[in-house]
């Protein structure tokens, strides 16, 4: 039997739908979920931007930035979000989530370069910015007032190298920060400076004083593996997932999790034949708060894990898919390919298949509940 | 236990029930994949691979005699070994796919774009210290890339005021024709196990089981092909672009690559044959075009491609270089900009009009992931 993407999740048993209540739900809920994806318009000259879809995929707007955008963070209790630049990013856009009209571009500080994500303060007032200290050769946490023009009123450390996703745990207390380990510089764009002496970490920091509270790496034997991505997880960790950056021609694991305070990483069971075609590289993880979906644009599949037992769910194929998002009833994903489907969580939810042509949905889905 | 060349081990019903199919790839048969892949690798890879191997050797063997007696001519054609090998380095370079990739031979062959004041740091403690262990075979290679290859070996025989007297004298001086030696053979060492590995592939290919270059033969052939148009935009991003920077007053001479010994445009053109020769074939062997329809299409892709590499190596050896010169100089920027636009387009043909044909579908997040 072949899992496919409407029945793969009503395979794992139920009480699914009731797990799906987990922290990337907003708090307000008296609208109907955007679902927010960069883009790249399909052609030889493409445009790029960030657009809202609605649950049916349906395209509820567009909204054009200043380059090729990475992630989008909405801001807690707003119709708000910003949309981050890609790496190595010099900007980021707040966008109206009423009907996408773009704010004022923040730019980047001169030595700095913004690295696609960021996570706001719980009450929405603090956007914390994910990026490089380039001279300093070092990982930083940038902050912004979203109250005052996103003015920058200070930074962080995220003690580690060559940041890439920050998620907010414990009510925005604390910032996980995934740490690729990867040292780029301006001069020289996304070239990778340091592979043979990488060094990837998964770092909690404390928000109100940038201040270490704990720090994981992956075991030595896997220290080609960089952590990139992460996903907040119900008992108060995180899932993350990593990237190959200096393959040994071995399967290694490519998701797993961690709770501060929770000492080793726990890596999570994958068949064999889903990590050769994960091909080492994960570009987006999501959670309902227990279920883990993790993305391979590569292997073009999208894998599901229990975040609790790290046990395998399952997988479904999606042609250069990556984003990913928890849904109602399930996860949402989006693909280069223009398409957005529904890995389902029961065999009665309608089935989602969605394709804009027009439109490369970039690497990351963003769910937002008005 | 070998990412992708696992799928073999594993039984046909454990592959069913995890795996969702593949989407289908159309048109190109399974047989005309192995047989260009198995062709592929025997005329074109193999015996470039071969050609690094060989001129790896002959550049140890001449820093040997030139360690072991330094001579103003043997200085000199100590240096000619180091471009022949730098040539030979550049035909391969494209080829990233594969046996290069592992154990990051790509990385030890040739540090390259650098980490600021890095390789130079690590060159000048190894210099002072003048330690012999680091001499034996075998302990270079575990050193940190940056102080293995070809890196390395420009700065000790190209810095500014290197001559015969460098090497002659007291320990320091001697040394310093040691380590270049040690280096060499290093870089013997990684380009013969690269050689071997391609070696290994031609037989592994022919039969069309799971192998580095990717589990099915038809994946093998895509991911090739994306990796290709990946060396193409390195050639644009890195060795162009970057050095061009945003216009005159922002030029970065400095970050072109082989800029001691003067060798950033000689490499793009073999770049560019390299890739030109993937696409069409050499020594008889097929390329890409192998796999076009036989038909108008087919033909008219084939001709695009050869008339847009031919007009793009054009372009680059209009440069009058050196390159690092050209980037700042107002006069000759603009023939620098202009072979940045035929390269681009080169990549267009191969995006636009080729893939399609070929029935080679590139993602837009597996192509440069993040």
């Amino acid at each position: 039997m072949t899992p496919n993407r409407r029945t793969v999740l009503h395979l794992l048993g139920g009480g699914l739908l009731a797990a799906v209540a987990g922290p990337t739900r907003a708090a307000t809920a008296n609208g109907a979920p955007l679902y927010l994806n960069a883009y790249a318009t399909a052609g030889a000259s493409p445009a790029y931007g960030v657009a809202a879809l609605d649950a049916a995929g349906n395209l509820r707007f567009t909204t054009a930035a200043p380059g090729r955008a990475h992630g989008i963070v909405p801001r807690p209790s707003r119709a708000e979000a910003v949309v981050f630049a890609r790496r190595p990013g010099r900007w980021f856009l707040p966008v109206s989530l009423d009907d996408g009209t773009p704010g004022t571009v923040v730019a980047a500080p001169e030595d700095r370069r913004f690295t696609g994500h960021g996570a706001y303060s719980a009450d929405g007032r603090v956007l914390y910015v994910a990026e490089d200290d380039v001279p300093g050769e070092t990982g930083s946490i940038g902050l912004y007032d979203a109250a005052d023009g996103y003015r920058r009123v200070g930074a962080l450390p995220t003690h580690g190298l060559g940041p890439h996703e920050i998620v907010a745990l414990d009510g925005g207390a604390v910032l996980a920060v995934a740490n690729g380990g990867v040292i780029t510089h301006p001069d020289t764009g996304r070239a990778k400076l340091n592979l043979d002496a990488m060094d990837s970490s998964l770092t909690y920091v404390e928000a109100a004083s940038g201040r270490l509270l704990d720090q994981v790496r992956l075991p030595e034997r896997h220290a080609n593996l960089g952590i990139r991505h992460l996903a907040p997880l119900a008992d108060g960790g995180v899932a993350f997932g990593v990237q190959d950056e200096r393959p040994i021609g071995e399967t290694q694991p490519l998701v797993g999790a961690h709770r501060p305070g929770g000492g080793a990483v726990r890596l999570f069971e994958t068949p064999e034949d889903v990590l050769v075609r994960l091909d080492g590289y994960i570009g987006s993880v999501a959670s309902d708060g227990r279920l883990v979906a993790a993305s391979s644009p590569k292997g073009g599949l999208i894998g599901l894990w229990d975040g609790e037992s790290g046990a395998w769910r399952g997988a479904t194929a999606l042609p250069d898919g990556c984003g990913v998002a928890p849904c109602d009833d399930g996860f949402a994903i989006t693909s280069g390919l223009g398409v957005m489907e529904r890995i389902a969580a029961s065999a009665d939810a309608p089935v989602l298949e969605r394709r804009t042509p027009a439109f490369r949905w970039d690497n990351h889905l963003t769910r937002w509940q008005g | 236990m070998r990412r992708r060349i696992l799928l073999g081990l594993l039984s046909a019903s454990a592959l069913t029930l995890a795996l969702p199919p593949l989407p289908a790839l159309a048109a190109r048969a399974a047989d005309q994949d192995r047989a260009f892949l198995a062709g592929m690798a025997r005329s074109h890879a193999l015996p470039r691979c071969e050609a690094l191997a060989t001129a790896t050797a002959r550049y140890a063997d001449q820093l040997d005699r030139f360690a072991a007696a330094p001579t103003a001519a043997g200085l000199e054609e100590a240096r000619a070994a180091h471009r022949a090998v730098t040539d030979a380095w550049a035909a391969v370079q494209h080829l990233r796919l594969g046996p290069l990739t592992l154990e990051l031979r790509s990385d030890r062959i040739s540090f390259w774009p650098e980490r600021a004041g890095v390789v130079q740091r690590q060159i000048g403690q190894i210099l002072r210290d003048h330690d012999a262990k680091l001499l034996q075979p075998g302990a270079l290679a575990r050193q940190s890339a940056a102080v293995q290859g070809l890196t390395m070996l420009e700065r000790l025989l190209f810095d500014e005021g290197v001559t015969v007297d460098s090497f002659t004298g007291d320990d320091a001086k001697r040394f310093r024709g040691a380590l270049a030696a040690a280096a060499a053979r290093n870089l013997a060492t990684i380009a013969t196990d690269a050689r071997d590995g391609w070696k290994a592939l031609v037989a592994s290919l022919a039969t069309g089981e799971p192998t580095i270059l990717g589990p099915t033969p038809s994946e093998a052939v895509s991911t090739l092909f994306a990796s290709a148009i990946t060396a193409m935009q390195i050639i644009v991003d890195q060795k162009l672009t970057g050095p061009l920077g945003g216009g005159l007053a922002e030029a970065k001479p400095t970050t072109v690559e082989a800029l001691r010994s003067g060798r950033a445009l000689r490499n793009i053109t073999l770049n560019l044959e390299g890739l030109r020769a993937l696409m069409l074939g050499e020594n008889g062997g097929p390329g890409f075009a192998v796999l076009l329809p036989a038909n108008e299409d087919g033909a008219t892709a084939k001709q695009a491609i050869d008339e847009s590499f031919a007009s793009a190596i054009s372009a680059v050896n209009a440069i009058s270089g050196p390159l690092n010169a050209a980037v700042s100089d107002p006069a000759r920027r603009k023939s620098v900009e202009s072979a940045l636009r035929s390269v681009k387009a080169a990549r267009v043909e191969m995006l636009g009009t080729m893939a399609p044909l070929l029935d080679i579908t590139i993602g837009f997040n597996e192509l440069d992931g993040d």
